[in-house]
């Protein structure tokens, strides 16, 4: 916020306080072909009287008096906006095109939209129509006028056109549901922003031609890079390519199973083992983990680790987390399990397991 | 002529009646720019490079904006106080010809009252442009995960799927909190009722470890209620105490819409639309107003109406939606609007307020043939009695004279005598159903915005995926069908975890601690691959054998 105090009389708001507030520079170099004529263009505001042929003619132009909107009853002026309707003729055997002004207020209290409508002319031809139209908005348009101040201007132009007709002037009655349709009708074209749909006749393979490949890296990629770091190399299995049994979609860990072996050539030390790989949630960089819970020689580890599969096929990771320190218990490794660089055991998983036995106990009457 | 620009008509009218002569004030509706829709719309080749255009139906605004522009000699920029809000005003004026050396004002414009309007245009601030390019980066984010995303599950599932990215967390969030086949669990309640000193009061029966009781079958629920009704009771262990109960915070959007959901059932777009309303009229505090509001009527309301005794010594800590006008009383008026406003008024008035405190005496109570011989089982009593009603008092009113504030005394071993016993089955479901109330509470906790996740319940209920009876949401079976998918194929990039930490990265953008580049250029990293349909053939493993791993040789 500025450093200036505020104004001592409200006539000094009109001192702008610093003259240094410039337009800053644009930093996404966007380019709009620049408009240097600010005229109404009748093409930008498509002519589309909202079709209320459900409705029977009357129920359009009301006859009730308007009511009144006053600001005790929580009610406050919200818009107005020209509006044109496509409907039959009272006899029903032709079409007519209105265009009129509605007049909106919201209520506070009740949420609810209320207002007055006043019809300015109407046209058998749909061109007449759309050419009254656009002369009101181009009119508005030069003129400047604010929503606000549309009230008097389709007063107005009411009393014009019902005087070059010789009848008397419309006056504002009663908004009915088809001028609120219509009116949300505009609203729903304007107000909308753009949906990221593609088009559908966008090709799928050109999507992202423009995304640029991942740079080829002189250093090793990532997932490998983590495993080395925890000091561990892999025979024949490549985390980029190798589907992990299971992933974690909220992160985007993934998980595999199978026999960590310290020395290749000591096949009675082995152990049945959870590499994990996942990005660390503040650095983003890549980290490994490995979770040891069955030790034994290569079978009883690879034995092991194909039961943990079956596991994680049918209930998940978290269940093959709870079989793992389970095992791992169950071993006596509890101290591996918790030390190996794994991951540790939580400190009461052994009252967990206890708790769990204990849960299983009915009331026994 | 000074030109404000501000977003609805409503305020144009405030406005231009407070500011007078001199003034132009312009209405924008929203953005009037963004990204074009006939194709991506983003270079990410050059800098991820937005091509934005003017929608269609929104020429002659722009050209109406511009000629005011050109016309005027300063601009004050007022559209709503929140990074969207920047953006909205820096559409217009990057495509006008005539901004030059024109002085451009920012102002916030915390409530739509005179005195607001003052305050804000006397202390005006620059455009800040990282708000803009928080903003911006937000757009691009969406649409590259909204293209990516749509044009995939288009090819992949049957039909075209047109999600925005708030509908493809939607679908994640509501999947994870109603996995299928968990959705409930039978329960019993076991009451026993007590007369103590002439009253009743009544104690829940638990299992020994204090949970609920679980029994199999109706002839088990028989059998215990015949022995309780057959016992004896005595406590076990007596404790008495006060409970302080402080006063609650003033509503945040969040807090409004869940509040309002779950009392009334109002759907969170109504309530947002509502709260526009009363912003408009210049009832209330724009939600995103940053300074904490004037707390000195109300505390002059406190004073005056409960007395010294419940004024909080404490200004409240958080802001929150607050009455323009402490005055303007709730009214006890039919209608969505005044409810939402006399809750407001409420929660500011509370938050200024002392805590309420309540008695509280608890027992646990033992059962059995005798006292040497005790059941499986325990009771738990609690009885609460209102002491001090602290700020509960703008919610209830004085309570009635001659309200007890005695709690029973209880002791250890006292016998009690058994009034009633009752059992009752019941469905209590595992996890907790998702209201739009809570639904839009979970989505904004990620960091998306309010009024864009209430907007986006209609359209997955249009499209078929969520289903709703009463104001609970769930997935419908195509609903199910498209959120596993979007899991099993965009994991992360659609998960809760990101949209937390995709939210954080935009804030730290307006703090200015990271460049929009640098977060951009991230999440093309991390997610570029997903992205890139080319890249997604990966084989597909039916069954998994074991990896073999070695101890890494020393370098």
């Amino acid at each position: 916020m500025s450093d200036m105090p505020p104004p001592r009389s409200w006539d000094d708001v009109s001192e702008p306080p610093d003259l240094n507030f410039l337009m800053p520079e644009d930093p996404f170099d966007t380019f709009t072909p620049p408009m240097q004529a600010f005229d109404y263009l009748p093409e930008d505001d498509l002519f589309d009287p909202f079709p209320i042929a459900d409705l029977p003619a009357g129920d359009a132009t009301s006859a009730a008096a308007p009511p009144s909107f006053s600001r005790d009853d929580g009610w406050g002026w919200h818009d107005t906006a020209l509006i044109a309707m496509e409907r039959a003729t009272p006899d029903g055997e032709a079409t007519e095109f209105a265009v009129g002004a509605l007049d909106l207020y919201a209520n506070a209290h009740t949420g609810d939209l209320g207002g007055s409508y006043l019809e300015i002319d109407r046209f058998d031809d749909l061109d007449e129509a759309a050419a009254f139209y656009h002369q009101l908005q181009g009119d508005i348009h030069e003129r400047q006028l604010l929503p606000f101040q549309l009230v008097d201007y389709a007063a107005d132009q009411a009393q014009a056109r019902a005087a070059e007709r010789g009848e008397v002037a419309p006056t504002w009655a009663a908004a009915e549901p088809a001028h609120y349709a219509t009116y949300e009708d505009i609203q729903s074209l304007n107000d909308g922003q753009s949906p990221d749909i593609p088009p559908a006749d966008l090709a799928f393979d050109s999507l992202f031609d423009d995304l640029p490949e991942q740079p080829v890296r002189d250093e090793p990629k990532p997932n490998f890079k983590a495993l080395r770091d925890i000091g561990i190399t892999v025979e024949g299995f490549d985390p980029d390519a190798d589907p992990p049994p299971f992933i974690d979609p909220q992160t985007g860990t993934a998980y595999w199973i199978g026999v960590f072996q310290p020395d290749k050539d000591d096949p009675t030390n082995c152990v049945t083992s959870i590499l994990t790989l996942g990005r660390d949630a503040e650095s983003g960089e890549v980290e490994a983990q490995l979770a040891p819970c069955v030790p034994g020689d290569w079978d009883k580890a690879y034995n092991a680790a194909e039961y943990l599969l079956g596991v994680v096929e049918k209930g998940g990771i978290e269940r093959v987390f709870d079989a793992a320190e389970g095992m791992a218990l169950a071993s006596g490794q509890r101290e591996l399990w918790q030390d190996e660089r794994g991951i540790p055991l939580a400190g009461d998983a052994a009252q967990d397991l206890a708790d769990y036995s204990q849960d299983q106990w009915e009331l026994d009457l | 002529m000074n030109l404000v620009i501000v977003e609805t008509p409503a305020q144009a009218k405030i406005l231009s009646s407070i500011l007078g002569q001199g003034w132009r004030v312009e209405p924008c509706h929203g953005w009037v720019r963004d990204l074009t829709t006939d194709r991506l719309g983003v270079d990410v080749k050059h800098d991820f490079r937005p091509t934005l255009v003017i929608p269609p139906g929104k020429g002659n605004l722009v050209r109406r904006l511009l000629k005011a522009i050109s016309t005027c000699d300063a601009i004050y920029a007022a559209t709503p106080p929140n990074p969207s809000g920047e953006a909205m005003a820096w559409h217009i004026l990057a495509l006008s010809p005539d901004v030059g050396d024109k002085p451009i004002y920012r102002v916030t414009l915390d409530a739509i009252t005179s005195e607001a309007v003052r305050t804000a245009f006397a202390a005006p601030r620059p455009l800040n442009m990282k708000r803009v390019e928080s903003a911006m980066t937000e757009r691009i984010l969406d649409r590259l995960i909204g293209f990516g995303v749509n044009l995939q599950a288009s090819k992949t599932l049957s039909g075209r799927i047109a999600l925005s990215y708030g509908g493809m967390v939607t679908l994640r969030v509501l999947a994870e909190q109603h996995p299928q086949d968990t959705d409930i669990s039978p329960r019993w309640t076991a009451t026993v009722a007590f007369h103590i000193d002439g009253e009743a009061f009544t104690a829940q029966v638990f299992n020994t470890k204090g949970a609920p009781l679980r029994m199999r079958s109706d002839e088990q629920t028989e059998q215990l209620e015949h022995l309780l009704k057959s016992a004896q009771f005595w406590v076990e262990q007596a404790v008495r105490g006060t409970k302080i109960h402080p006063a609650p915070a003033i509503l945040n959007t969040v807090r409004l819409i869940e509040t309002a959901n779950r009392e009334w059932g109002l759907a969170p777009q109504r309530t947002l639309a509502l709260v526009a309303s009363l912003y408009d009229m210049g009832w209330i505090t724009h939600p995103d107003a940053q300074p904490l509001p004037d707390s000195q009527a109300a505390q002059a309301h406190i004073q005056r109406e409960y007395g010294n005794d419940y004024l909080a010594p404490d200004l409240p800590a958080h802001q929150g939606i607050a009455p323009t006008d402490v005055a303007r009383l709730p009214e006890n008026l039919p209608g969505d609007g005044a409810a939402l406003y006399g809750l407001i008024w409420r929660y500011f008035i509370a938050a200024h307020m002392t805590p309420a405190v309540e008695r509280v005496s608890a027992a646990r109570i033992f059962a059995g043939a005798s006292p040497d011989k005790r059941y499986p089982l325990e009771l738990r009593l609690q009885v609460k009695r209102l002491y001090f009603d602290g700020w509960k008092r703008v919610f209830m009113g004085e309570l009635p004279a001659g309200t007890p504030a005695i709690v029973p005394v209880l002791k250890q071993g006292q016998a009690l005598a058994v009034e009633q016993v009752t059992i009752t089955p019941e469905v209590t479901l595992l996890r907790p159903l998702v209201t739009e109330g809570t639904l839009v509470a979970t989505l904004t906790g990620l960091g998306l915005a309010a009024q864009s996740v209430a907007d986006l319940i209609e359209p997955l209920h249009d499209f078929g995926f969520i289903t709703g009876e009463g104001v609970t949401l769930a997935l419908t079976d195509d609903g199910r069908e498209v959120a596993d998918y979007l899991a099993e194929v965009f994991g992360e990039l659609t998960s809760t975890a990101y949209a937390a930490r995709r939210a954080a990265d935009l804030s730290l953008i307006v703090s200015g601690e990271v460049s929009r580049l640098e977060v951009l250029r991230a999440f093309l990293e991390r997610f570029g691959d997903t992205l890139r349909p080319a890249t997604r053939n990966k084989p597909i493993v039916t069954a998994h054998k074991p990896i073999i791993l070695h101890r890494a040789e020393e370098a």
